[in-house]
């Protein structure tokens, strides 16, 4: 994408972790984005443009990720095409019938000044802590599994969230960001109710995080624990990280970005993805 | 600006947010 645009806020930060272990590459006309350590990763492994597909597109997507992305890792059976607009998408007749799907992802943004202080604290009984990992990763992992399990299969899932901890883990060590809890007591044992990681972009100088999989554990939801979480993270994040402007990606039909906008969060432009999973009838390719 | 890089009045807070003691897993209780 030589001589293009800048990339928009939300795809620059989705860039972070690709460009920590992975491979971003230009190509001219599009980015290579390769996680060959989480080759599962659909998000981790696909082509951004910037233009919408038009006609003829979708044989020369599918080629180029063939080429770039599923012969070099045969794990990657996914298809995945992002696309950075302004504008509004809506998915061709010819990416339907081939079994994509279109995803719309709203970019929120806070700048220190923007956060709200009247945000609710934690609830009594939980307390908001900095996880270490990767002592900690397998408790993250439960969480998402038990989070996902519905939406994914579980086997691979757990597989792939593994392996996004363990990037997280190195991201950590590398003083790069961290993955933050809200931990209550059950039993005498200490167990993670709600969790997210906030992550900086080594590249931006002018204090860039990004934040990553904000979720509440189904036992635990509809008592404000997202809130008081997403707060506390961005409140460590302008005091102890040094960011100034915090970005999060959301759904913008999910309750949860009510949540982001209550905190001080402001709504952007959209990612846009399209996205096709693995084909059962595939077995490898 | 990262977190090894840390003023010596932000490091005092951010060692006492860290969580001490290991997570429990949920599946593993289970196991």
């Amino acid at each position: 994408m030589s001589g293009a645009a800048p990339l928009s806020l939300g795809w620059q930060t989705d860039l972070i972790f690709a460009r920590f272990d992975g491979q971003v590459a230009d190509r001219g006309n599009y980015l290579l984005v390769r996680t060959p350590g989480n080759p599962t990763f659909w998000w981790g492994n696909f082509l951004l443009f910037q233009h919408a597909p038009g006609a003829g597109d979708l044989e020369r997507w599918m080629a180029l990720f063939d080429g770039e992305i599923a012969t070099p890792q045969p794990e990657s059976r996914h298809r995945a095409f992002g696309v950075d607009v302004p504008e509004r998408l809506v998915l061709p007749p010819d990416f339907a019938a081939a079994g994509f799907a279109l995803n719309e992802a709203t970019v929120l943004t806070l700048g220190r000044e923007q956060l709200r202080e009247h945000s609710r604290a934690a609830p009594a009984g939980f307390e908001f802590r900095v996880l270490e990992l990767p002592r900690d990763s397998a408790a993250v992992v439960d969480k998402q599994v038990a989070v996902d399990a519905q939406r994914y299969e579980v086997v691979g899932y757990r597989l792939f969230a593994e392996r996004q901890m363990a990037r997280y883990a190195a991201m950590q060590r590398a003083g790069l960001g961290h993955w933050f809890g809200l931990v209550t007591q059950v039993g005498g044992h200490a167990v993670l109710a709600a969790s997210c990681g906030l992550f900086r972009d080594p590249a931006h100088h002018d204090g860039l995080g990004r934040f990553q999989y904000v979720s509440t554990h189904p036992d635990w939801r509809r008592r404000g624990l997202c809130t008081a979480l997403v707060h506390a993270a961005c409140r460590h994040g302008f005091e102890a990280m040094g960011l100034r402007t915090l970005v999060m990606v959301a759904d913008p039909d999910d309750v949860a970005i009510g949540v982001y906008e209550s905190v001080g969060f402001r709504r952007g432009v959209s990612t846009w993805q399209f996205e096709r999973p693995p084909r059962a009838s595939s077995s490898c390719t | 600006m990262n977190i090894r890089r840390l003023s010596a009045s932000d490091a005092p807070k951010f060692q006492a947010l860290r969580l001490a003691a290991p997570l429990h897993t949920f599946l593993r209780a289970v196991e």
